[in-house]
C-alpha cells in the first residue's frame, strides 16, 4: 500500500509541478510580491511623502539652550507660528513654562512623534550635564547618588523580541493558507471526472487518501518555506520593516531548528488531513473553498495568540494550531521542552489518522464520490 | 464471466424519494463474448456498468465477474477490467504516455511491460504523434484515444465499456468499434453499453435490452428475431420499449 499510496503522491505533484499560474504565483509571492511588500512596509513614511525634512517646531521665547538643540537636531527645525499654518504642516511646539519644557505633538504622525521623542531626549541630556555640573561643583558624583547599576542582559540563544511573536503566527497562517491553495489535489478529480478511472485501479482508497494527503503537506511546506525564504531575503537586502529587519541576521541553535521543524511538520500533516478531508466531501472546489474559509479564519484567531507575550496554561497546547503556534514562539524564545513537544506533535498525528479515516470513509461513500 | 443475479440498486433522490435504477437484474456474458447492454436514456445501463465495475455497491441481490463477487471481492475484480466511460476524462497536465505509467505501476506492472503494452496501444489507436504531448490542449477524439489506453494499458481481460462512441466524431467512432472487433479476435470480453441500435446489431455477439432498470430480454439477434417475429433490432427494441412508453402515455 506504501508503494501506491507513493505512486498517487509522485503524480500530484507531477500535475502541481506543472501548474504554471500555481507555481507562478509561488515564487512570485516569496520573491517578488513579499520583498516588495516588505520594503513598501518599512519605507511607508517615504513613500506617504513625509521625509520631505525635518518636522518644524514652533518655539516661542525659546531659551539659548533650546535654540541650539533646535539647530542641532536633524530631525526638527525652528519655525514660527504663521510659517506653519501657512505650510499646513504637521508641526511640534515646545514652550517653557517654570521649571518644564512643555512638547506639545498636535500629530500622530510617526516623524512628528519621532522629532518629538528626539528633542525630549536631547533636554534630558542637558538636563544630566547640568545635575552633573552642579554635583561636580559640591564635591559629588553621579555615582555617589546611584550606589549601583541594574543591568539585564539576554543570554538565550532565541529572540526575546518581537520576532519570536511574528514568526510563529507568519508560519501557521502561511501553512494553512498554502494547503487551501492545494485544494485542487483533493478535489479535483471529482471536479475533472478522472477519478472512476483511479478508483476501478486496484490502488486501494487508503493509498489514494494518503498519496494526496502528503502532496498537499508538500506544497503547504515548500510554499510557506518559500515565503519565509522571501522575507529573509527582503530582511538581507534591507527592505524589511523594524522587527523583521532582524531575521536577516537570524541565527537559531541546532534544539530551536528541530523544535521548529518537528512541529511545523506535524502541524502540516494535521491540517493537510483538514484540506484532504474538506476536498473529498466538497463536489467543487468552489465548493471545497467556501469550506476552508472558515478554517483560514480560525487560524489566524488561534494563532494571534501567539502574538501576545503573555504565558497561557497547559491545557491550552492541547487545542492544536493554538498549541502549534505556542510551541514555535517558546523555540524561538530559546525554550524547548521536548516532552510537551512531543505530546503536541503526537495530538497532531492523532488528528491526521482521524482526518484521513474519515476521508478513507468518505471514499467508501457513492452518495459523495458521486454527487458532483 | 459476468452475472448478475436479481441486481437491483436503489438511490436516494431528493426529498429522500427513493429511486429504483435497477431491478432485479439477471444478465449473464460469457468469456470472449461482445455484450451490448442497451437502453436508452435513464434505463440503468451505467449504473449497471458501475456496479460491475465496482464503482457502486447493489442494494440487493449480487453480480460475479470471473467468480468474484462485487460485494466481497472488489480488489480482485479491479486486477481484472479495464472501465472506460464516457464521462471519464484525463489528467490535463500528464502525457498519455504518463498516464499510461501511472495506471501501469498501479497494477503492479513493470515499466517494460508498460512500455511494451503502450507501443503496441498507440500504434493501434494512432497515438504515436501525441503520445508525449500533454493532454491540456487535445481534442475530444485524442481525449477519448487516452481515456482508452488508459484501461488498455493492463492488458485487461475484460472491458466494461460505457457509450463507447459517445462524443467522437465519425472517424474516431469508426476507430473505437474496429478496435472493439479486434478484442474479440483477442478473446478479451466486452460489456458495453449504447442507446445506439446500430452499434448493438454490428458489433454485439448477443444484446441485452434493458428499461426502467429491468432486462427485457436477453440473447443473440438471431434469438431475439426468432423470439418477437420481427426481422429488424429497431422493430424488436420498440416492441419491447415503446410499446410500454407508448400504453403510458410518453
Amino acid at each position: 500500500m506504501v508503494r501506491k499510496a507513493l505512486l498517487v503522491y509522485g503524480k500530484e505533484i507531477r500535475v502541481l509541478r506543472r501548474d504554471a499560474r500555481l507555481i507562478g504565483g509561488m515564487v512570485a509571492s516569496a520573491l517578488v510580491f513579499f520583498p516588495l511588500l516588505m520594503g513598501l512596509a518599512s519605507n511607508l513614511d517615504r513613500i506617504a511623502g513625509r521625509d520631505e525634512g525635518p518636522v518644524p517646531v514652533v518655539a516661542p521665547g525659546a531659551d539659548d539652550v533650546l535654540r541650539r538643540l533646535l539647530d542641532a537636531n536633524p530631525l526638527v527645525r525652528p519655525a514660527t507660528l504663521d510659517e506653519v499654518a501657512e505650510g499646513g504642516e504637521a508641526y511640534l511646539s515646545v514652550l517653557r513654562e517654570g521649571a518644564a519644557y512643555r512638547i506639545r505633538a498636535a500629530s500622530a504622525e510617526n516623524a512628528v512623534w519621532a522629532a518629538a521623542l528626539s528633542l525630549r531626549q536631547d533636554l534630558e541630556a542637558v538636563q544630566q550635564r547640568v545635575v552633573e555640573d552642579r554635583l561636580e561643583e559640591r564635591g559629588l558624583r553621579v555615582r555617589d547618588l546611584r550606589p549601583f547599576e541594574v543591568v539585564l542582559i539576554d543570554t538565550s540563544s532565541g529572540f526575546g523580541g518581537a520576532l519570536s511573536l511574528l514568526v510563529p503566527y507568519m508560519a501557521v497562517i502561511l501553512l494553512v493558507t498554502n494547503a487551501a491553495r492545494a485544494l485542487y489535489i483533493a478535489v479535483g478529480e471529482k471536479e475533472k471526472n478522472t477519478l472512476a478511472a483511479l478508483l476501478v485501479s486496484t490502488v486501494p482508497r487508503p493509498a489514494i487518501v494518503i498519496g494526496k494527503s502528503l502532496a498537499i503537506m508538500t506544497f503547504a511546506v515548500v510554499a510557506s518555506l518559500l515565503l519565509i525564504a522571501g522575507m529573509m531575503l527582503a530582511a538581507r537586502l534591507g527592505l524589511a520593516p523594524g522587527d523583521f529587519a532582524e531575521a536577516g541576521g537570524l541565527a537559531l541553535g541546532p534544539a530551536q531548528v528541530a523544535a521548529l521543524t518537528v512541529n511545523l511538520a506535524a502541524l502540516a500533516l494535521l491540517v493537510s488531513a483538514l484540506i484532504m478531508v474538506i476536498g473529498t466531501w466538497a463536489r467543487s472546489q468552489r465548493e471545497a473553498g467556501m469550506y476552508t474559509a472558515p478554517l483560514v479564519f480560525l487560524s489566524v484567531f488561534l494563532a494571534i495568540f501567539a502574538l501576545s507575550p503573555a504565558s497561557f496554561g497547559d491545557s491550552v497546547y492541547a487545542v492544536p494550531i493554538l498549541g502549534n503556534a505556542l510551541a514555535m514562539r517558546e523555540a524561538m524564545q530559546g525554550q524547548v521542552d521536548w516532552m510537551a513537544l512531543g505530546l503536541l506533535a503526537g495530538g497532531n498525528v492523532l488528528g491526521f489518522a482521524l482526518l484521513t479515516w474519515a476521508s478513507i470513509r468518505l471514499y467508501g461513500r457513492e452518495s459523495v464520490l458521486f454527487r458532483v | 464471466m459476468i452475472r448478475t443475479q436479481a441486481l437491483g440498486k436503489e438511490f436516494r433522490a431528493r426529498g429522500r424519494r427513493r429511486v429504483r435504477a435497477v431491478d432485479r437484474l439477471d444478465l449473464s456474458c460469457d468469456p470472449g463474448e461482445i455484450y451490448a447492454l442497451l437502453g436508452p436514456n435513464g434505463a440503468g445501463k451505467t449504473t449497471v456498468l458501475r456496479i460491475l465495475s465496482t464503482l457502486m455497491d447493489p442494494s440487493s441481490g449480487d453480480a460475479w465477474v470471473r467468480g468474484h463477487s462485487v460485494r466481497t471481492e472488489k480488489a480482485a475484480i479491479r486486477a481484472l477490467i479495464g472501465f472506460v466511460s464516457y464521462e471519464t476524462r484525463v489528467y490535463e497536465r500528464l502525457t498519455p504516455r504518463e498516464i499510461g505509467h501511472f495506471f501501469g505501476r498501479l497494477n503492479d506492472m513493470t515499466p517494460e511491460a508498460i512500455e511494451g503494452n503502450l507501443a503496441y496501444i498507440f500504434d493501434l489507436l494512432d497515438m504515436a504523434g501525441f503520445a508525449d504531448e500533454r493532454t491540456d490542449a487535445f481534442s475530444t477524439g485524442m481525449k477519448q484515444k487516452t481515456v482508452l489506453m488508459r484501461a488498455l494499458v493492463t492488458n485487461p481481460d475484460i472491458l466494461i465499456w460505457d457509450e463507447p462512441t459517445s462524443g467522437l466524431d465519425v472517424l474516431t467512432a469508426k476507430k473505437v468499434i474496429d478496435y472493439i472487433r479486434l478484442l474479440r479476435r483477442e478473446g478479451k470480453t466486452v460489456l458495453f453499453s449504447t442507446h445506439i441500435l446500430w452499434e448493438a446489431e454490428k458489433l454485439a455477439d448477443r444484446i441485452g435490452i434493458i428499461h426502467r432498470g429491468r432486462l427485457r430480454t436477453e440473447g443473440t439477434l438471431e434469438s431475439l428475431r426468432a423470439r418477437t417475429g420481427l426481422g429488424d433490432l429497431e422493430d424488436i427494441f420498440f416492441s419491447l420499449v415503446g410499446a410500454e412508453e407508448e400504453g403510458e402515455g410518453v
